[in-house]
Order: C-alpha cells, then structure tokens, then sequence
C-alpha cells in the first residue's frame, strides 16, 4: 500500500517541526557531551527495541523512561538528539507502509514530544544536571509529572492523526478524537507508573555510575513482558470464545456466523450508546453467545423442516433461559446475562421468557434484539433471499415501539453510517458451507 | 483449576523450625549501630510488600517483599551504614511476621513456610554479599567517592536469589503436591526457569534501592513501586483473563449435555479426573491447563452433527472426535487441545508395538477418564457399574484400549478421593 499525499504532507510537517525543536533545543544553551548523548541514546534504542504491541498496530514501549532521564540529567538537546535516536529503530508502527518513511516519522515524533516535555520539565522548574543532587528529590516530582503528561498528550495525538491518514479514504473512516480515545486513553496509568523510574534513572546515573542504569531495564523488560502477555492473553480469550461459537453454530448452515456478526453490530451500537470501556467487552461477549442456548436444542429439532411439536417449540422458546443458565457461572458477564435472557422480549411485554416491557428490558437486551433483527434480516435464510440494509432498517422502524426500542435503532442507524458494514457476504457464505462439507468428509474419513 | 493446599504442609514446619533455629542464633550479633532509619524504612517496606498479594498467572505468589529484604542485605559499606547477616535476616523476619499477625488478624492466608524460606534467603544473601563484596574486584563508587556497591557481591547475591527459589517452591508446596509425589524434576525445572525472570527482576529492583538508598533515603521504594504495581496489575489482568476463560469453556462444554447428547455434569467430571490424573503422572502447569481444556470441550463435537444417534457406536466416537477438534482447531489458540480432541478415541498401542508414539499423553488420560465416567454413570447402553467395576474394566482394556500407566494413575487418584 502506498501512502496517501495527505499521510506524505503530514509526515513533511511532523518532520519539519521537529526540525524546529531541535534547532530550538540546540540553542537552549545547555551543554552536549557527546560520549553520554551516545549512551543515551543507544539506551533508548534498547528500550524502543522491544514495544509491546497495541490492538490496532501501534506499539507502547517505555522508552520514555530513558528520555526523561536524558532532559533530567542533562537538558533539552541531549534528550532531543537521544529520541531522535529512535529513528534507527527497526521496528516502529506496524501498519505503516514504507519503513524508510516509517522510521523518519518515528524519529520525528519522539524528538517534538521529548522535546516539549523537556520545555515543560523545565518550566515547572525541574533540577537539571548538578542541581538534581544538591536540591531535595521531592522538588522533582511535580516536574516529572507535568513532563510525563506532555509526553504522552504530544505523542499519542502524533501517532493518532498518523494512523488516522494511514487508514484508507472513506466516510466510515474514524476521526482522530475516535483514534486516539479508543487506542491511548487505556495507556495513561501505565505511562505515569513508569514516570518516576526515569527520575531514579537520572539519579542513578549521576550519582553512581552510567552502567548501573542497566539494572533499571531488567524490571522495565518484566514489566513490559506481563503488559505484552496480558494484551495476549485477552486477545487470545475472545478469537477463542468467538471461534468456538461460530463454529458450533455450523449446525445451523444458514446462521453460520450471525453470532460474530451480532456481536461486531452490538459492538459499535453499544459504542454509539456511550457503553464504554470493559462494560462495552462484556456487552460484546454477551452479544456473541446470546444464541448459546439454541445450540443446546437437538439438532434434529432445529434442522427439522416441517411444523414443530409443542414440546419442540418450547424447546426451541425455552433458549433465552438455556442460554442463560450456559453462561450464568461466567463472573465477568454477570452484567451482561440479562442479555442472553431477555433478547427476544419485544417492547409491548409481549415477548419471552419474562414479558419485560419498555425500559424493563436492560440496555444490552435492547440492542442485542435490534442487532439480532437486523442480521437476520440482512441474511439468507431458508426460507427467503436476505433483505438490504435499508429496507431491514424501514422494516425495523415499522415494530418499532411495540417491538424495538426507537433509540437502539437510531444508534444502529448512526452506527452503521459511520463504520462500514457487509452484511453477510454470499462467497463468504458458500465457501463456508463448502467448508462444512470438507469437514463432514474429513470426519467420516477418519 | 481449584487445587485445594494444606497450609501447613511438614514442609512449612520443618522449615519454619529451621528458620526459628538460624534466627535464634543469630539474635546475639544482631547490634544496630547507626542503622536507625535505615531500619525502620526497609524493615516498613518489608512489612508493605508483605502485606501485598502477587499471584502470578500460574497461581504461584511472587514474593514482592524480597526486594526490600535484599537490597537491605546489600547496603554493606555504603554511607548508610551496614546491616549485617543477622540484621539484615531478623529485621525481615520481624516486619514480615508483623504482616503476617496483621494477615491472620484480616483472616487472610498466611504462609510461614514462606516467610521462613524469605528470611533465610536474605540472611545467606546478606553473608554472600559481605563475603563476596570484600574480595571482588568491581565496585560501583558515587561521585564523591564513596563506596556503594560491590558487583560481585550483587551476583552473589543474585546466585543466592535462585539457588534458593527451588528450596521454596518445593518445600512449601508452590509445586503443585501431586507433581511433587511423582517426583517429576522437569517439572520443578519448569516451574525454576519460569520463575527465574521475575526473580532476576526482583533481585535488580534491591540492587537499584541499595544503590540510590543512600542518596535518596525512602524516596527510593516509592520510586520504584510504579513499575511493581503496573507489572501486578498486568498479572491479574492475566489471572483473570484466564479465569474467565476456563469459566467460558466450562459453561460451552454444557451444551452437550443440554441438548441430551451425555450424561449431565459429564464433561466436568471428566475434566477434574483428567487433571488429577495428570497431575499424578507429572504434567507441568500449562499442560494441565490443557488437558482441562481438552476434556471440557471433548464432546463438543457430538453439537454439530445431524443426527449423532443413527451411526455406529465406534464410527460415531471418530466423528465426534474430528469435528470437535476441527472446532477448536478452528479457534488457533490451542493446537494441542485440538490434538487431544482429535486423538481421544485412539489405541494406546497396536499389535507389535509398546506405545502408540503418534497418541499424546493428554489424548491417552482422556480416553481412561472418559471411558470411567461413561461406565460409572451408565452412559449409553451399558449399565451403571461400580468404581471397582468400572476399573476392572479398564484393566481388561489395557491390551490396547487403555494406558496401563495411565489407568494406574486414575487407580491412584480415586483411592485417594476415597472413592475406591
């Protein structure tokens, strides 16, 4: 992929102004030793070396640690010149396309935020140099703090913007604001724990010996390898939990990832809503098991193509309560359960299994119910071609009221003009069920 | 995963009496000259780092408060003033049976074994050190000169650090029990190496405290508990990310027994013999992890096929078995429970040979665990046998069907749980 004009020009500016900071930095009058602005930065590198990697392809890495060191132990320039040592780094935003172009982005970015922060250390009136040993550790608190806060405003929006003109041209595209919300705000407590680390850094550094720095990577490297597990950990759990059920889902051809689908919907209508955070993860996770109960049905009842018994259309009815009962032991969706029970209550109260109405019914039924519609409207099913998208929208507006809440439709409605959206796509849909296939033949083969 | 632990195992005894014994030796060297301050910060750190819990993913605890501990070993010679042995060891093993008093009073769980093995560790750091800072050649001198620390003394220190890790996770059960009477080593390797990281980090954490101690006095602990706290709450992140995903796949492997397909509670069942049974075989804790997996979702497979009822016992195991790993072979997180999925119904051995090499160990305690809870609670059309039946026909099938090992081991486990 080649970079957009508007992500080159951006990048022309970003290098421009740290051009700016470094002239800046280099006439600020402190001094430059060249054998520590090398050690410095070949430190920095080291820590740039291993980034833990963020969901979207950004990475995090505590680096900053060694710059705050640098501004505090020696100045603006030398902590400027030590950034742009990030330059050299191989690694840097994975997505990006061009790592020529990559690099010098990356460069450019560490030394304006290093550089700002540097400003800023000595605006609060930061110790730098000497007079960090004669003067009380406390007066370098504050400093450290407000530098660590510019650090992260200035880079973060950088790279926000950056991945903001990397991501390909269309309306669905998010903004900045969107970019940097969803991608750094989870980072800020994490940035300021490592903050005064690089205060004790500068200390040490002065104070003892420039190698007993290397003692400060080996908890930076433990910390940073939890952090990576942790990310890993979670994204593994949800690629699980969401393989699993879309393949048990198999059983049913014609709802072969409406699970999936359900939850991405729920996902970004719950977003719209202002559900946020961790609530916003146990809605998804809600939303991708909310037919688990069905799955508990007999195979033979739910393939079964002419009229249902009564006992089998209670079983069939039963879902929602079966499906709750399934996940009820999973502590992290307590919230979320109502949920799984309550998605086919209809806003009249003439639904199941309880006869909920209005705003009885929880938030994450109500839009799980209107997801759960609109995909299985916008998906073949046995009986019917699939509808497109704006006539499933009229169509959910016409129950709308006696069965939807009017709001999660609006939400659904703002939703999907912002993110793109395909409703099952039909070679998606026949490779799978060639795939389904495949796998019966592989099993009787065995 | 739930392994109940006796608190006070002989080992926690033997090594509290050891600890008692080497404490109250050293009590008559213990003088405190000039280490006022410096005493009370480490010993107040100890006692904070004691009262925090660190379990690490793998249900083991971290001891945070060996960081103060040590780096209270390594002041020696420093402008702080020096701590020797048997201050350095008393002052931890009073600030840590402080917290301990505050833990029982807050009826949390304490663990003297623990304590003691930490007390002991920062006394024979603390010689190390003295022993080794004198005669090695690498110091680290401040820039006035001083003296501040000793870099072999450090590695001694660091050597101490490890050497005496295993003698804890041994004694005080860290090691899961079970393991422990196999007698497995691998696994305590296991359980060494992954460990050894976080114990190199703790150990450098006290170097850096002793090292900026004497510049910047107590300001040094809080410095640091940054990084420790946001290193913590990433591994609960992980702890519970992973308790969520055991409940998860604990709720899904319900499903077959809703639809009617097995016998209700079936999977779990299968689930807790399993990891017993490997446990008593040796299996390390990620193994574990995936046995318990494996046997939770073994009959997943039974959901998606049409019509389970109407194919052959044998064919019917084999469908079941490959649609259920293809399931979870589809999810990519976990190759070698789709292996064991896959392998469940397969003989141990053919004719003509000693062990089927291509059948996993996890695969072959499936089989045994599986087939156990199928005949002691009548599943299919067999009636509901006995403990002692269900073994004897286990035993009858251990030709080629059944691991005679593995059945062993599951002989083992019920005789313990009283139900044979």
């Amino acid at each position: 992929m080649r970079l957009s004009w508007a992500a080159r020009a951006y990048i022309a500016v970003v290098v421009v102004s740290a051009s700016a900071v470094l002239m800046a930095a280099l006439t600020s009058g402190s001094s430059i030793p060249i054998g520590h602005t090398i050690l410095l930065a070949s430190l920095f590198l080291m820590a740039e070396a291993f980034p833990v990697a963020l969901p979207r392809g950004a990475a995090y890495s505590v680096s900053f640690v060694v710059t705050l060191a640098a501004m505090i132990t020696h100045g603006p320039a030398v902590a400027v010149i030590a950034a742009g040592a990030g330059a050299f780094n191989l690694r840097g935003i994975r997505r990006h396309p061009a790592p020529i172009a990559s690099r010098i982005f990356n460069g450019a970015n560490f030394m304006i935020c290093t550089g700002m922060a540097a400003l800023a250390y000595r605006a609060s009136g930061g110790p730098i140099g000497p007079e960090l040993l004669t003067s009380p550790i406390a007066g370098g608190l504050l400093p450290v703090l407000v530098a660590t806060g510019v650090n992260f405003v200035a880079n973060t929006a950088i790279v926000a913007v950056m991945l903001y003109f990397a991501t390909p041209q269309s309306r669905f595209r998010n903004s900045p604001w969107a970019i940097w919300r969803s991608e750094f705000t989870s980072l800020l407590p994490g940035y300021f724990s490592f903050a005064f680390l690089g205060l004790l850094l500068a200390v040490l550094y002065m104070e003892v010996h420039a190698a007993a720095v290397l003692f400060v990577l080996v908890p930076l490297l433990v910390a940073r390898r939890a952090f990576a597990a942790a990310v890993r950990a979670q994204l593994a759990y949800e690629s699980t939990v969401e393989s699993l059920v879309t393949a048990i889902e198999a059983k049913d051809r014609y709802t072969r990832d409406h699970a999936g689908r359900v939850a991405r919907l729920t996902d970004i209508v719950a977003h719209e809503h202002g559900v946020r955070g961790e609530q916003l993860r146990t809605f998804r996770l809600a939303a991708l098991m909310h037919d688990v109960g069905k799955l508990g049905v007999p195979t033979a009842v739910l393939a079964k193509p002419g009229k249902l018994t009564a006992d089998e259309y209670d079983a069939m009815k039963n879902h929602p309560v079966r499906g709750h009962e399934i996940v009820a032991e999973i502590d992290l969706l307590q919230d979320a359960l109502a949920g799984i029970r309550h998605h086919h209550e209809r806003m009249d109260g003439s639904g199941y299994p309880d006869g909920l109405s209005g705003d009885q019914i929880p938030l994450v039924a109500r839009i799980i119910m209107v997801c759960d519609a609109f995909d299985s409207m916008t998906s073949t099913r046995a009986y019917r071609k699939p509808m497109t998208m704006s006539e499933a929208l009229s169509e959910l507006r016409r129950c709308a009221a006696s069965q939807f809440d009017p709001a999660a439709i609006d939400a659904l409605e703002t939703a999907l003009a912002k993110h793109p959206w395909r409703a099952e796509p039909e070679i998606e849909r026949l490779r799978r069920v060639e795939e389904t296939k495949e796998r019966k033949n592989d099993a009787a083969a065995v | 995963m739930q392994r109940p632990s006796d608190p006070a195992t002989w080992g926690d005894r033997a090594l509290a009496a050891v600890a008692a014994i080497v404490a109250a030796t050293l009590v008559p060297f213990a003088g405190v000259n000039g280490l006022g301050d410096a005493l009370l910060t480490f010993g107040a750190f100890v006692l904070l780092t004691e009262l925090l819990d660190t379990e690490l993913p793998s249900g083991k605890r971290l001891r945070l408060s060996l960081a103060p501990g040590l780096a209270f070993a390594m002041l020696e010679g420093t402008p702080a003033g020096s701590a020797s042995p048997a201050v350095a060891g008393l002052t931890f093993l009073l600030a840590a049976s402080i917290a301990g008093g505050i833990r029982l009073l807050a009826k949390r769980e304490v663990r003297f074994g623990e304590i003691a093995a930490s007390f002991l560790t920062v006394t024979a750091a603390a010689a190390a050190y003295r022993a080794f800072s004198a005669t090695g050649p690498l110091h680290l001198v401040g820039r006035d000169g001083t003296h501040l620390a000793s870099v072999t003394g450090m590695a001694a220190v660091l050597a101490i650090a490890l050497a005496f890790e295993p003698i804890r996770l041994w004694v005080t059960g860290a090691v899961d029990p079970a393991v422990r009477r196999a007698g497995s080593p691998t696994a305590l390797v296991r359980a060494l190496r992954s460990n050894a990281a976080l114990q190199t980090a703790i150990v450098s954490i006290a170097a850096l405290v002793a090292l900026a101690f004497p510049k910047l006095g107590g300001w040094s602990f809080p410095l640091f508990l940054g990084p420790l706290a946001a290193t913590r709450y990433a591994f609960r992140q992980i702890t519970q990310i992973r308790t969520t995903e055991v409940q998860t796949l604990r709720a899904l492997s319900k499903i077959p027994e809703m639809a009617g397909y097995t016998q209700p509670g079936h999977s779990r069942r299968v689930a807790e013999l399993a990891i017993a049974m490997a446990a008593e075989l040796g299996a390390a804790e990620d193994e574990l992890r995936e046995i318990e997996y494996a046997a939770l979702l073994h009959d997943i497979g039974r959901v998606v096929l049409e019509d389970p009822e109407s194919a052959d016992a044998s064919s019917l195991r084999a469908d079941v078995a490959a649609t259920g790993a293809s399931i979870v072979a589809a999810a990519g997180t976990f190759p070698d429970v789709a292996r064991m999925i896959r392998e469940q119904h397969h003989d141990y051995r053919r004719p003509g040979e000693l062990i089927n090499e291509e059948v996993s160990l996890g695969a072959r305690i499936l089989r045994v665990a599986n087939t156990f809870d199928d005949l002691s609670t009548g599943q299919g059309s067999t009636p509901t046998k006995s403990a002692w039946e269900s073994i004897e026909e286990l035993h009858r099938g251990a030709a080629y069907d059944y691991d005679p090992t593995v059945v062993s081991a599951l002989t083992r486990v019920l005789a313990r749980d009283g139900v044979l």
